[in-house]
């Protein structure tokens, strides 16, 4: 017992020498270099695709010299919560990179590290990455084998490649039609190649679904040849000749295109449709006739029309011309070669051809009950039209513009005649071909490269000035892009 | 302590000399027996409706599956499968069932029973109550999976909604027209009631415009069970 507490004492004596010696653990420490980061530079919003400039300041309480600090620049999407994407931008001292991520809500985060003692110091920067693409022409085109879009900016600054660069995974061989469409304020963009179609998002521009959900009945065979959205609840597809309707608006449930209208005059699915519509005021916009939309049958060589007046879209057909009338809606007998809106709302200008390859020019008012206007021979005065395969009609005077061997004309329909306006670069044809009230828009190809001409037109109807943009590929299809 | 070591070591001699003794195999000596294998996939009942299917669908088949319990045989066995007395079904007019045979060195067997489509299921449902019974090569299996019920019409009931806007889209109701679509769209979903949605009605009406005329091209008129000839509005 004597020798067990003589045991303890040792050493409870041990721990009380050793208690009170000096720590020397912390002598290796080194000194803060205590860092702060400052910026006036960097801006809170940004174009998409446009290159973002930070060029922060850097206070340090040891010297100033960097050589010691270590950078990290990344940008992080705030708007989203599942996954939470991070992107790595940059590891400068200053930044410069360009933007290319996806419209939205973003943090930019810089990172800056001390190499020697390892610690890190952040600085936030709020940034909203703005679509770049909210307003423009936007150009379908045959490119490499597939497709690819490209935009022409208000301030003529062309993007090529907006659709592959977005979305990478999608292919759009054979492309056939660009168009947008608004119904009651919701803006869609629809692609349409020889036999897909793919509506992306209006404003990233991002596949959202194809044309296998949005039919009731998919078509065996989906060959789209004309998208038209012809007022706020209707909306149609010619596919392979048959035309598909979506009526929407007032009524519960999912809404989708409608297997293909039954031709008037019990004619069923014989019928096929030529790609192109004369579209005529709609039944609750106060307008006169029945006619939302005219278009003509390639079988029957007529005319038929979308009625409005009906619960459920259904085509119908014209009555007997009245007395007087120009000519009969629904048997013209020739094939068509042209539709187009003229100066005029509502009245339009068709061009068939006879089997002698004479060019004949028809007018109608899709806001008259009785359509027919006018029917005249054009290439007996215009020989110039012969052959002409794009024809196009300004927006306001009574003229067309048309393209032959290599130039464009424009026909005066009052006096008959045509006149060469414009002559291609040699080797040039043109792919599309569209008019505004402002412009004549003429995509052209070469064999090997795009062009697109923005010909502003003149009160008289000729060209006052011409932009072109380069870099395109085969161009099948425009549309303008609005906010 | 001598006795206890004695006894101890004569019981572990004990232990030892047991544990080598020959253990006889259990061997399977039932009968041979068949059954319905029956799982979620595999009920024991089918309603089929010819309804849902086109003109030119006059059988279709349904395919039983049995399972036998003991070995595979070296031979073909046959399977006796009855039809009971309950059953409002008539073997070759409602069904046809070939003989059921479990194969040499198998040990199930799916067997088809090809049902028929007659005038008077038009209007009537026929149900078929099929049981196992003994037979000299398999012997009836577990008692609850002996049985089997097909039931097979080609009738449909007026949807409930067949009225108001239905009939606006349709025009008015007849069992005949009322079959046509249902063979047509291949779904008995056909007005709001029965399934369908609003913008869904629109495109049945434009498919059964189109059906109907190439229906009348080659068959002539479709006339109702009231005479009329069944037509769908252009509205």
């Amino acid at each position: 017992m004597k020798t067990n507490i003589s045991l303890i004492y040792t050493l409870l004596l041990a721990m009380i020498l050793t208690a009170c010696v000096k720590d020397k653990s912390n002598d290796g420490f080194l000194d803060i270099n205590t860092i702060l980061i400052s910026d006036s530079t960097a801006p809170k919003s940004l174009l998409q695709f446009d290159t973002l400039k930070i060029n922060p300041a850097i206070a340090q309480l040891h010297g100033s010299g960097e050589s010691d600090l270590a950078f990290e620049w990344s940008l992080h999407q705030n708007d989203v919560t599942d996954p939470y994407p991070i992107f790595i931008l940059d590891s400068t001292r200053n930044l410069r990179k360009n933007i290319d991520v996806r419209p939205g809500i973003y943090r930019v985060v810089y990172k800056v590290t001390v190499k020697s003692t390892g610690v890190t110091y952040f600085h936030f920067f709020p940034l909203t990455v703005i679509n770049r693409f909210s307003e423009g022409w936007l150009t379908l085109e045959e490119e490499n084998g597939g497709g690819d879009l490209s935009i022409i900016l208000p301030t003529d600054t062309v993007f090529h490649h907006i659709f592959s660069s977005i979305n990478p995974e999608v292919n759009i061989s054979n492309p056939v039609q660009v168009d947008v469409s608004n119904s009651y304020g919701v803006k869609k963009l629809y692609l349409f190649t020889k036999n897909n179609g793919l509506e992306l998002d209006y404003t990233e521009m991002v596949k959202v679904s194809d044309y296998t959900s949005w039919f009731w009945e998919t078509p065996v065979a989906f060959q789209p040849q004309l998208y038209k959205r012809i007022s706020d609840g209707t909306s149609f597809i010619i596919n392979n000749g048959l035309f598909n309707v979506r009526v929407e608006g007032g009524f519960p449930g999912d809404v989708k295109y409608m297997n293909a209208l039954p031709y008037p005059d019990n004619k069923g699915d014989n019928y096929f449709l030529a790609p192109l519509v004369a579209v005529g005021p709609q039944p609750y916009t106060g307008g006169k006739s029945p006619y939302t939309a005219i278009i003509f049958d390639t079988r029957s060589k007529g005319f038929v029309y979308l009625s409005g007046a009906s619960l459920v879209a259904s085509f119908a057909s014209f009555g007997a011309p009245a007395a007087g009338s120009a000519f009969d809606m629904r048997n013209i007998g020739m094939d068509m070669v042209s539709m187009d809106e003229g100066n005029v709302r509502f009245q339009h200008n068709a061009v068939f051809k006879d089997a002698g390859g004479e060019y004949y020019l028809y007018q109608f008012d899709a806001n008259s009950n009785n359509a027919s206007m006018s029917k005249q021979l054009i290439t007996d005065d215009a020989p110039e039209l012969k052959g002409a395969a794009k024809i196009v009609s300004s927006k306001t005077l009574q003229q067309m513009y048309f393209v032959n061997n290599g130039n464009i004309y424009l026909y005066d329909i009052p006096s008959g005649k045509a006149r060469v306006i414009y002559t291609l670069a040699g080797g040039e044809t043109v792919t599309y071909l569209t008019c505004t009230t402002k412009s004549l828009l003429v995509a052209t190809w070469n064999g090997t490269a795009g062009k697109v001409y923005n010909h502003s037109i003149s009160p008289l109807g000729d060209f006052a000035a011409t932009k072109s943009f380069t870099g395109f590929g085969k161009i099948v299809s425009m549309v303008n892009k609005i906010p | 302590m001598k006795t206890k070591l004695l006894l101890l070591i004569a019981a572990v001699v004990l232990v030892f000399t047991q544990a080598c003794t020959k253990e006889d195999r259990l061997m399977y000596d039932q009968e041979p027996s068949v059954y319905f294998y029956k799982q979620i996939v595999n009920p024991d009942s089918v309603n089929y409706s010819f309804v849902v299917k086109p003109d030119s669908v006059t059988q279709d088949t349904i395919w039983l599956n049995l399972r036998i319990t003991g070995k595979a045989g070296n031979t073909d066995r046959k399977i006796n499968i009855q039809l009971d007395d309950s059953s409002t079904a008539t073997a070759g007019k409602h069904f046809m069932m070939p003989q059921a045979v479990i194969a040499a060195g198998t040990y199930s067997v799916r067997t088809p029973v090809i049902i028929l489509r007659s005038p008077d299921e038009k209007d009537s449902v026929f149900t078929a109550y099929f049981s196992i019974g003994d037979s000299p090569d398999l012997q009836k299996g577990y008692s609850d999976k002996l049985s089997y019920k097909i039931s097979v019409t080609d009738q449909l009931v007026k949807p409930s909604d067949w009225n108001g806007i239905t009939e606006l889209f349709y025009g008015s109701y007849s069992k005949v027209k009322h079959q046509f679509m249902v063979s047509r769209l291949g779904t008995t979903a056909v007005t709001m009631s029965t399934g369908a949605q609003f913008s869904e009605l629109m495109s049945i009406l434009q498919k059964m415009r189109v059906d109907l005329l190439k229906y009348e091209a080659i068959n002539g008129p479709l006339i109702d069970e009231n005479g009329t000839r069944v037509t769908f509005p252009v509205i």
